[in-house]
């Protein structure tokens, strides 16, 4: 037994953490209130400027978004904190279903900026960054005071944070490109196909089935997009790593996601922040791809308009869809070390 | 990591003698080896298989002049399992479960096997900083986190031929390999209970060497 227990202490001991000329490979677990949340820094410790991803589903893992060019010049001068909400990802414990609340999830992202505080100092700068579903994590977040005090700045990508706003707007917008792409001579079936469905769905009475299928068939015409060559084609490869070599059991992932995001999803499906981001007043980057079918730029100018920053943005990215950090990574990542470096 | 592994193993084997040094186990199969939970979420495992029942199948050989009889063995089985199993920078997990199984021989070489096992699992997480209801933060290491297992399995064999194997010509530790009885090769459901907020199941794929039913006329020292 002794034995076992030294082996087990010396694997823990080599997994925890190098640290070499200002670079972080480090992987540390925020236990709070039922669940241990992993958090995977990367990066560049010397600027002591930490960007938290809170990533997209419910159903997702931070570190699906380590993958792709995007995250080179990133890491390169920040550290990117790819952090694993509760009950997703290789997040851990035992907790009620009641207790998978975004009021809760908020509150874990404040368990990790203590963390990080306590670990690396007080004088440390924060970032929020969420895509999609994160984008509505970090919005309901950012609105209160106490919590958006501990950030110098707000990144929002195709951030789902007002979901009637996003159904009703996804629906015109599915409408208007498909009208644009027939009149092109663009995959004309697949897109009077569209329409056809569009045109069915009563915007006024949106279900969470319809809900569902928008989302869906969101990823389903960029596809159309990107094969017409009006999108630029995302890019490939982090499937490969994420099954093989990442720490991520996508099998595991996937099932305990699934389950958070049926907890989730009543409460995501009634969300609608736009009226409250007036009350936001920190620095705040909007980011969202032209063709993003499942979360459409709608939200993001309503976004711009809304927000109480008196430093704000909006960088659209006219080849992009849901994820433009896959379909146009230069740019998506010089606008957010521009943005960060600004104000950090 | 390769030494680790290799280091593990070795450990692994000295307990395998250890657990059970009496000559005679003609009921017992011990298998020792490696798993993966994922491809490259290494680990080895230790198993203890005792039949407590047997039942022959004797088929006359198909050739008339032969007075050779197919024997086919049906057992049920008691097993006991032990895994461990890392990633370097995440957690390493331990799981020990007990149960049963049926083994069916499809012929001289080679079985079929199912069992059923419950018991626990344990992840170790490193670096971890409890944080509380006010946001204290104190770090604290090593944590871990247990789980209820309930464990199916499917598994194929085979066993070696005795005269496969030239103790007198070997390598160093070409000796130790003429106690094997063959191989196997498991895929496993730990089906974790009360993870987060609901049961979900790890797969792992077990590759196992076998010994023990012929450690009778050996030296065990190690």
């Amino acid at each position: 037994m002794k034995k076992l227990v030294t082996y087990i202490l010396i694997i823990a001991a080599l997994g925890c953490s190098k640290e070499k000329n200002g670079n972080i490979q480090e992987t540390l677990y925020v236990k709070y209130q039922g669940a241990s949340m992993p958090a995977h820094l990367h990066g560049n410790l010397d600027n002591k400027t930490f960007i938290i991803l809170l990533h997209g589903g419910p159903g997702g893992s931070g570190l699906e978004y380590r993958s792709g060019s995007y995250i080179e010049p990133l890491e390169e001068q920040f550290v990117m904190v790819y952090w694993d909400q509760r009950g997703q990802g290789m997040s851990q414990g035992k907790y009620e279903a009641s207790d998978m609340t975004i009021k809760q999830l908020s509150d874990d992202i404040n368990a990790l900026t203590a963390t990080l505080r306590m670990k690396f100092g007080d004088d440390i700068s924060l970032f929020l960054l969420g895509h999609s579903w994160g984008g509505l994590l970090g919005s309901y977040h950012v609105i209160d005071q106490d919590n958006q005090n501990q950030y110098k700045g707000w990144i929002e990508a195709d951030g789902a944070h007002d979901l009637p706003l996003l159904n009703t707007s996804a629906i015109a917008m599915f409408k208007q490109v498909a009208e644009e792409q027939i009149n092109l001579g663009n995959s004309t079936d697949k897109w009077n196909d569209i329409l056809t469905w569009a045109n069915g769905v009563d915007v006024n009475n949106i279900t969470e089935d319809q809900s569902g299928e928008i989302n869906s068939k969101g990823f389903e015409v960029e596809q159309y997009l990107i094969d017409d060559g009006v999108m630029q084609q995302g890019e490939g490869g982090g499937a490969f790593k994420s099954l093989f070599l990442s720490p991520v059991n996508p099998i595991i992932s996937s099932l305990t996601g699934n389950t958070a995001n049926s907890a989730l999803n009543t409460e995501i499906e009634a969300s609608a922040l736009t009226n409250q981001l007036n009350l936001v007043t920190i620095p705040s980057l909007f980011l969202w791809g032209k063709y993003d079918f499942v979360v459409p730029p709608a939200l993001g100018t309503t976004g711009l308009a809304n927000i109480g920053s008196s430093s704000k943005e909006i960088v659209i990215f006219e080849k992009s869809g849901h994820s433009p950090m896959n379909n146009e990574p230069t740019k998506f990542s010089q606008v957010i070390v521009d943005f960060v470096n600004a104000h950090r | 990591m390769r030494y680790l592994i290799l280091g593990l193993m070795v450990v692994f084997t000295s307990a395998v003698f250890g657990i059970n040094p009496r000559p005679s186990l003609n009921q017992t199969r011990m298998t020792y080896g490696l798993i993966g939970d994922m491809v490259f979420h290494p680990g080895v495992f230790f198993r203890y298989d005792y039949d407590f029942a047997t039942f022959q199948k004797r088929k006359p050989k198909e050739k008339k002049d032969s007075s050779y009889n197919k024997i086919k063995n049906r057992s049920f089985f008691g097993t006991g399992n032990a895994g461990l199993f890392w990633h370097p920078r995440t957690q390493t997990s331990f799981y020990n479960t007990y149960g049963i199984g049926y083994r069916k021989e499809v012929n001289e070489k080679r079985y079929r096997n199912v069992d059923l096992s419950f018991g626990y699992q344990v992840n170790f997480l490193p670096n971890t900083y409890r944080v509380a209801e006010d946001f204290t933060v104190e770090e604290t290491g090593v944590t871990a986190r247990g789980y209820g297992v309930i464990s199916p399995s499917i598994g194929y064999g085979r066993n070696f031929k005795r005269s496969h194997f030239k103790p007198d010509h070997g390598l160093h530790f070409r000796p130790r390999i003429k106690y094997l009885d063959g191989y196997s090769l498991t895929l496993r459901s730990n089906l974790l209970l009360n993870y987060n907020t609901t049961v979900i199941t790890s797969f792992q794929l077990e590759l196992g060497l076998m010994i023990g039913k012929r450690v009778s006329n050996v030296s065990i020292d190690f």
